[in-house]
């Protein structure tokens, strides 16, 4: 057993920043968290986890079977560009909505014993990262068998999806405080996605829609999705996009932190 | 060497949703408070949200040794207290300073997954204590014989009988030790055999440990196991001392109020 200390005094932001390396300190807790969680989720299931590949090849396949008919590319093309674009909405979009959750479902522990509220944004985070591993098998597979040649500049996927990770840790921090506070926020939450799922190019593509997009660029989401799509499917790598994706991820560290700062101590008596 | 310093500690409870009407009372007051033991209920400034004052500037002191009993009526801030010393809830004014292990006795069965083998449930129990998953192993027979679980460790704990599950519990809150225990009553668990053994193990528990926070209604638990007291009232110390000479203090005024 390590000795354990503890101070509780009126600095608000080394208390923060404890907070987050206590977390990565209990690593192994966090896992074991996780696997837990996944488990439970999928208990007495013949495939388990891979009912998340099922439903996510299923539901890029009827979208494919939907729109192709209305799109002017290649359907080859546009087969990958739904799988991709989809693949990084399901992320955002479950840490959006996982992130509302991170601490209202944590309240037995938060209320039981000393944890960091890091752990549980990791939990969060780290079941997320599970899920889209599982889906990312699909566009796998699709590269494979459409012989789709990967540049290098799919490096620049990768580091997207480093900057996705490092956005969605810091929304669950921001987003879960509110929502503990204002369970409003994450019915509003739930609302938006779901017109956000439209208002993002997935299973359409910017110049169908002509006017339109200049009206929707403005648009955070479809930055993140472009972002990680383009430098993977066409090898080019979308400076603008790259750029707002940067952006957004650094106001978002910054808004986590403020959110730790205002809340961490709070957050426990709002449950 | 454990131990706990408390200064000038005040900690209040938000009321969020909890805005009842005063119409809803009989007669369009609440219930007069102030003649329990529970803290105050504080409005503020801006009339919008209320607050409960569960600890009211709280100074105690605590080292290696150190048997205290927590005694006062219902809502007199003996759990907060142990909840702060926990770690749980953070004062809003006032410091705290804990150092060493701390088991909190009363939240026993947190994370208890009924979906999930005996087994994985002690080896999560023990990451939650901050033990290593090998540190953590090394304590399943031990555990395994002392809560006479046998095949049953491998089944989900949903399939077991409330006892069964009670003695998973316990066995698994007093496994890992601390430096400090806190405890919200006695803890016991069982059949009367099984209470037995139950009780050795919690006496060994609390044995090793440097410090004991006992808060019990139970004057004679607190009699057997402590050797300071701590008497709150409406969330203040009201006294602070020998076992014998606070509990007397206690009843004396108890016993004047009727």
């Amino acid at each position: 057993m390590h000795p354990t200390e503890y101070k509780i005094g009126p600095n608000q932001f080394s208390a923060a920043i404890r907070d987050i390396a206590a977390g990565v300190r209990q690593w192994r807790l966090s896992i074991a968290l996780t696997s837990e969680d996944i488990r439970i989720r999928f208990k007495r299931t013949q495939i388990g986890i891979l009912w998340t590949t099922l439903s996510f090849m299923l539901f890029v396949w009827v979208k494919v079977l939907i729109f192709t008919p209305f799109v002017t590319v290649d359907p080859t093309y546009f087969t990958n560009y739904v799988a991709i674009n989809y693949f990084v909405w399901m992320f955002v979009s479950a840490v959006l909505s996982d992130g509302c959750q991170v601490f209202v479902n944590a309240e037995r522990w938060l209320k039981g014993g000393r944890f960091p509220l890091s752990v549980f944004v990791n939990v969060s985070m780290m079941r997320s990262t599970v899920f889209s591993a599982f889906n990312f098998a699909v566009i796998v597979i699709m590269f494979i068998i459409y012989k789709i040649a990967v540049t290098p500049a799919a490096v620049v996927s990768l580091f997207v999806f480093l900057l996705l990770l490092i956005s969605g840790y810091s929304v669950h921090f921001v987003l879960g405080a509110i929502c503990a506070r204002f369970r409003d926020v994450s019915h509003l939450v739930q609302a938006i996605l779901r017109v956000m799922f439209f208002l993002t190019p997935i299973f359409w593509m910017p110049d169908q829609i002509g006017a339109l997009w200049r009206y929707l660029q403005f648009n955070p989401f479809a930055h993140y999705l472009i972002a990680f799509r383009e430098p993977l499917l066409s090898g080019e790598v979308p400076m603008l996009s790259l750029y707002v994706v940067a952006g957004c991820s650094l106001s978002l560290v910054f808004a986590s932190l403020i959110a730790l700062v205002v809340a961490r101590r709070r957050i426990v008596f709002w449950l | 060497m454990s131990s706990i310093l408390l200064v000038d500690t005040t900690l209040s409870y938000p009321m969020l949703g909890g805005q009842a009407q005063l119409s809803e009372f009989s007669e369009g007051r609440a219930p007069d408070v102030n003649r329990t033991g529970a803290g105050h209920i504080m409005i503020d400034g801006s009339q919008r949200t209320k607050s409960i004052v569960a600890l009211d500037r709280i100074n105690l002191k605590l080292q290696d040794g150190d048997r205290l009993g927590l005694i006062g009526r219902n809502g007199s801030g003996k759990s907060t207290l142990l909840r702060v010393i926990a770690g749980i809830y953070e004062p809003q004014s006032g410091s705290i300073h804990v150092s060493g292990s701390v088991a909190g006795l009363f939240s026993a069965g947190l994370g208890v997954h009924p979906e999930t083998t005996g087994y994985r449930n002690i080896i999560l129990s023990g990451l939650m204590a901050g033990y290593s998953r090998s540190d953590a192993k090394d304590l399943l027979p031990s555990i395994a014989e002392f809560s006479e679980l046998g095949e049953y460790l491998h089944m989900p704990v949903r399939t077991y009988s409330n006892g069964m599950a009670m003695r998973l519990t316990f066995a698994c809150a007093t496994a890992f030790d601390a430096d400090i225990i806190l405890m919200d009553e006695w803890l016991g668990a069982g059949d009367p055999s099984f209470q037995a053994k139950a009780q050795e193990r919690l006496r060994k528990m609390v044995d090793k440990a440097g410090i004991l926070i006992l808060a019990s209604h139970n004057h004679n638990v607190i009699k057997q196991s402590c050797n300071k007291v701590a008497w709150l009232d409406k969330g203040r110390l009201k006294m602070f001392g020998e076992v014998e000479e606070v509990l007397e203090a206690h009843d004396r005024t108890m016993s004047d109020a009727f």
